[in-house]
């Protein structure tokens, strides 16, 4: 092992160019380099997805609604959608139209127990929507705050290679020191390359979620409101018949 | 999902493979020491300073810029880059050779005149000698006779032959032997600096007649000084300066002086013991040193009195040696024995030399 360490750090005199940096790291340090690396691919991958699937949810949310207050009958609608398997805003409304139909299919009941299970029955599918929106987002947040640490420990790891290198080798002139600290720290900045990014889209799509969030949560709201009217209409309709 | 994994992980590679390879070595970091060339000169060196050009490149003999202005030339220019043109070197009196023949006369008498020195402080029995040399000159009348009245003459005589050159001049020399020895007691008794102005006129007047003096002695008889001095047909004359042409070297602004070696100094501390005329017989110079320091002109003359001061033995004896000390400074600056090259004057220009009785014999 030490002499291993003093061949290493003895030929750490060649180059300096990032590939040679790179090969010229030890084990653990060339570990946590590619750990890093696949960190960062795994960030972008997740980064790239959230953004083009939040760009799809807004614009199919800007869709439902321009359909739903567009005037057609709410029966339509339903239809519509209830084959297409919809996301977002129209399966909140797919949900909420399900129970109402089978609440109404099998009979009246009492008004304020549907009203309670409708609901319930859009909470359910909001929640579920909100999970699968905001689902990843976590491992942005650990990047950010983990990459800088698991760089580091790179770094330090590399640093005291190298350090036990001069002490092999017996010469502390900075030729020496320089390649061995140099590609230490590249993992520090590897680390940093993926922990920037993690941060500052974790806390955008984190945003951006809450807004399309708040636009369901606001629709369901809506939406339970007009059904309540709806089945306060049918209540006073078969009162008086 | 796939789409953005397939799609994060081309844009890795892409990058990736462009910054590895792309973003190869920065640039080797050119480490340009601008240094500043640093010559170390030691005291030493800076006092044998020679003449040169401050901003010239450093060559192996160090000389002044070139002249080249041949518009005025300095007539009593005197080193070598003083003048612009070169001019006739001017014959210069030769002092020394006759000089040091006077010495070697003036040497010899003193010997018998030692005891003079001695008696000084009776100062009464000195005239006794007087009449002893007397009955001497009588015997060499007949030649004696016409040089007789005075030294004077003997000089008038020299000055004489310097403008004819006359075989007289030659007996002359050796006839005055005999005449001072009665008359060196006369100025030690009035004053000490008498005995010397003789000598002093004559060297500078004479070195004209020397020539002939010596070529008809050549003829004569078989003299091996004479060949030498034939044979050294180089006379050294002074004055006048060449032109400087030699390329600028580094050098100091002037030429600060050399340094005088060891047997320079030792030849003047031998001068000055040469000079010395021990007060002898005294009481008490056990353990005597004396000190005597002195500054020099540049033409070997002194700047000032003499110092001189003694310890250890009797007070009475050390006065004695400390004016015999002093005395031996004056009569060696004045018989012209402490001149050296005026190129090292700096390091001659102050003399302190320790004496012990007993180093004059």
């Amino acid at each position: 092992m030490g002499e291993g360490i003093v061949t290493e750090g003895l030929n750490h005199a060649g180059g300096v160019s990032m590939w040679d940096l790179f090969w010229q790291a030890g084990l653990i340090v060339k570990l946590v380099m590619i750990g890093l690396v696949v960190a960062s691919v795994w960030t972008w991958a997740i980064i790239i997805d959230k953004v083009m699937r939040y760009a799809a949810m807004r614009r199919q949310l800007n869709n439902f609604e321009n359909q739903f207050w567009s005037g057609r009958s709410l029966e339509e609608l339903y239809q519509t959608l209830v084959d297409r398997k919809p996301t977002g805003m129209g399966a909140v409304f797919v949900a909420a139209m399900r129970e109402w139909k089978k609440s109404f299919e099998k009979g009246a009941r009492s008004p304020i127990g549907l009203q309670q299970r409708i609901e319930k029955a859009m909470d359910v599918t909001l929640a579920r929507e909100m999970d699968h929106l905001e689902s990843r987002l976590g491992f942005l947040a650990t990047i950010g705050s983990a990459a800088p640490f698991v760089g580091l420990f790179g770094t330090v790891i590399g640093i005291m290679t190298s350090f036990q290198a001069i002490a092999g080798s017996q010469q502390t002139s900075l030729a020496v020191v320089a390649p061995g600290i140099a590609e230490a720290l590249l993992a520090t900045a590897i680390g940093l390359v993926a922990a920037i990014p993690a941060v500052i889209a974790y806390n955008k799509l984190t945003a951006d979620a809450g807004k399309i969030g708040m636009r369901m949560e606001s629709f369901a709201d809506e939406f339970s409101s007009i059904l309540s009217r709806q089945i306060d209409e049918r209540q006073s309709v078969r009162n008086a018949a | 999902m796939k789409t953005g994994l397939t799609a994060s992980a081309l844009v890795h590679g892409v990058v990736l493979t462009w910054g590895l390879w792309a973003l190869s070595a920065p640039e080797p970091m050119s480490i340009a020491d601008d240094s500043l060339p640093v010559d170390i000169v030691s005291v030493e060196e800076f006092s044998q300073m020679v003449q040169g050009a401050e901003d010239a490149p450093m060559a192996e003999e160090s000389a002044p810029e070139p002249t080249e202005d041949v518009s005025q030339p300095v007539p009593e220019a005197e080193n070598i880059g003083e003048n612009t043109v070169d001019l006739d070197s001017a014959p210069a009196p030769r002092a020394a050779p006759r000089e040091t023949i006077q010495t070697a006369a003036a040497e010899a008498q003193p010997e018998p005149a030692l005891p003079d020195p001695v008696p000084e402080p009776e100062a009464v029995p000195e005239p006794a000698p007087m009449p002893e040399p007397e009955p001497e000159p009588e015997p060499q009348e007949a030649e004696s006779e016409p040089e007789a009245p005075a030294p004077d003459p003997v000089s008038e005589a020299i000055e004489q032959a310097a403008e004819e050159p006359d075989p007289t001049p030659a007996p002359p020399q050796n006839v005055p032997v005999p005449q001072n020895k009665p008359e060196r007691p006369k100025p030690v008794e009035v004053a000490e600096a008498k005995p010397e102005p003789p000598k002093r006129p004559e060297p500078k007047e004479t070195p004209e007649p020397e020539k002939p003096a010596e070529t008809k002695s050549e003829e004569n008889a078989f003299d091996a000084d004479q060949i030498a001095a034939l044979l050294n047909k180089e006379k050294s004359a002074g004055g006048g300066a060449k032109r400087q042409q030699q390329t600028a070297a580094l050098g100091g602004r002037e030429t600060t002086g050399a340094t005088l070696s060891t047997s320079e100094i030792d030849a003047l501390r031998r001068a000055t013991k040469d000079c010395w005329y021990e007060p002898s017989g005294s009481f008490g110079s056990e353990g005597i040193v004396i000190e005597v320091s002195f500054e020099l002109e540049r033409d070997g003359t002194l700047q000032t009195l003499p110092r001189a001061s003694a310890s250890g033995g009797d007070p009475a004896t050390r006065r004695a040696y400390e004016d015999s000390a002093v005395r031996a400074v004056r009569i060696c600056a004045q018989t012209g024995r402490y001149q050296l090259s005026a190129d090292s004057y700096d390091a001659w220009s102050e003399l302190t030399f320790n004496f012990r009785p007993g180093d004059s014999y």
